[in-house]
């Protein structure tokens, strides 16, 4: 029998801030467009959220602000801590392995898990890079969390990461503040990538760019993925930006997953109302 | 009895416009056709009757409301496109199924040897050998060695569906699903549209086309359907 070609599934993943009542049920969900019960202002940033993510595929999430998208890509990053529900990895050169889940990870192995097998790129840099640190700086910082301690390889393979994202490596000891908003994301990409992760999360990466630079952004990260057989889950309140990217996609509103599918069917024979909306309001 | 490549039984498709008042449209309503391995199979009918919609449902851009689609699939068996999951669905697409636009959607930064060999490319074929080959199917497509590296959303429409078409048989898919080939093309260019079939019927491609061009295609059909 193969081995499944899954690396990450996720399933009934709840995240809410507030005690919850019994009347919130009644009151929050796409159905009532409203994420916040108005009885005990208990929000639901998301409930039972589950997807499949395999190796080498890119999945979108999509949805409106608020819809809960970023949390579930915080808590894949395990940088939110989901109330229930089980993240389920399998570790993609060792896929003979039994998955891990990666919610019952102590802190310290938890800790390790993120800096090493996970890479995140923020829409603000700032949320990504320590903006006192040198652009070599910032990508050092993973390295030596993965235990790089040799200073003249760590400076060689910051350049090779450089070069890879295509920022001029003669800039290494820059003060991040000198570069662009483009060259910002390439840095935050150089970083992610330093560890060589089995799964890159996206947070919105283009958006407030210039049209050309979201452009060369975008191709950039199409390349990786290209070349690397990168897994991605990329989260856009822009379809165009899921199209080019994305062969599934899921649908959030109001916390909830209300679609997922192929991405050419979500767009071109969306269900959900809300579906219909989004693509029907796409420029 | 062999098992025809696609079999299709009862297809209804409805799309529910919630923007609408919920209002409902029936485009496809009992359809059901069957298409041999290396056949090509004709479907026409008047604009707006479902035909797209109907390539559009094998290809599972869009959902069916009712009815199977069975394709017989050379690694996975008999599989029903209107129930596989997605992860199935997209290996198919990969491999097996192969569906050209009626209209070339390509990003404007991407040049027109690579948007031909992109589906080689895909399949995990080294870029240099995928460019080979490209490069003899541009030139049998007409296309002037000079526009080679440039983007083909600056071509004319001849040449932009020349190159939709060559990307769509470059990787000799077995299901061909064609949407309008011949449309916005002279007679020269119908002509090699129409060796192109022939070939990739000899290759074992079976062909399912959606057409009103019937002075072009129907005398290559060797099944056909009216809707």
């Amino acid at each position: 029998m193969t081995a499944p070609t899954w690396i990450l599934h996720a399933s009934g993943l709840n995240k809410q801030y507030g005690p919850g009542c019994p009347r919130c049920q009644q009151f929050t969900g796409p159905a009532h467009n409203n994420s916040q019960c108005p009885v005990c202002n208990t929000v639901y940033a998301c409930v039972d959220a589950g997807f499949t993510l395999h190796q080498g595929e890119v999945l979108g999430i999509v949805g409106e602000s608020g819809s809960g998208k970023s949390t579930l890509l915080q808590m894949i990053n395990l940088a939110t801590a989901a109330d229930s529900g089980n993240i389920w990895y399998r570790e993609p050169r060792t896929p003979d392995a039994d998955p891990v889940d990666l919610l019952q990870m102590d802190a310290y192995r938890s800790r390790h898990f993120r800096n090493d097998r996970l890479g995140i790129v923020y829409q603000r840099p700032e949320l990504g890079l320590n903006m006192r640190f040198t652009v070599g700086g910032n990508v050092a910082e993973k390295l030596l969390l993965a235990n790089w301690r040799h200073v003249g390889n760590i400076r060689t393979r910051i350049r090779e990461l450089m070069e890879q994202t295509e920022l001029p490596p003669e800039r290494i000891d820059d003060d991040p503040h000198t570069f662009s908003g483009g060259m910002l994301q390439r840095v935050q990409i150089a970083k992610a990538l330093s560890s060589s992760p089995s799964l890159l999360l996206l947070d919105e990466v283009t958006s407030g760019l210039d049209l050309s630079v979201q452009a060369r952004v975008l191709d950039l990260i199409r390349r990786i993925q290209w070349e690397q057989q990168m897994t991605m889950l990329l989260v856009s309140h822009d379809l165009g930006v899921i199209k080019q990217l994305a062969r599934r996609t899921i649908v959030m509103k109001n916390g909830h997953i209300v679609e997922s599918g192929l991405t050419d069917q979500i767009l071109e024979d969306p269900q959900h109302p809300y579906t219909q909306l989004l693509v029907s309001s796409a420029l | 009895m062999t098992v025809p490549l696609l079999h299709v039984k009862n297809l209804h498709k409805s799309f529910v416009l919630h923007l609408i008042d919920g209002r409902t449209i029936d485009p496809i309503q009992n359809v059901s056709l069957t298409v041999d391995s290396n056949q090509h199979f004709l479907l026409w009918g008047r604009s707006g009757i479902g035909k797209t919609s109907i390539l559009k449902c094998i290809y599972r851009s869009y959902l069916a409301s009712s009815g199977e689609i069975w394709f017989n699939s050379d690694q996975f068996g008999s599989v029903d496109m209107v129930q596989a999951d997605d992860s199935m669905v997209l290996k198919l697409r990969h491999r097996e199924i192969g569906y050209c636009s009626q209209f070339l959607k390509v990003l404007p930064r991407v040049a027109a040897l690579d948007v031909i060999t992109e589906p080689l490319v895909r399949q995990g074929m080294l870029q240099a050998q995928a460019h080979d080959i490209g490069r003899e199917w541009l030139t049998q497509l007409g296309i002037a060695q000079r526009l080679w590296h440039a983007s083909p959303v600056t071509f004319s429409g001849g040449e932009q569906q020349r190159i939709n078409l060559g990307r769509a048989f470059i990787a000799s898919p077995r299901l061909l699903l064609l949407d309008e080939p011949t449309a916005s093309l002279d007679a020269s260019s119908k002509q090699i549209i129409v060796d192109m079939i022939q070939r990739a019927q000899q290759r074992g491609t079976a062909v399912l086309t959606v057409s009103h061009d019937l002075d072009t295609l129907a005398k290559l059909a060797d099944g056909q359907l009216a809707l």
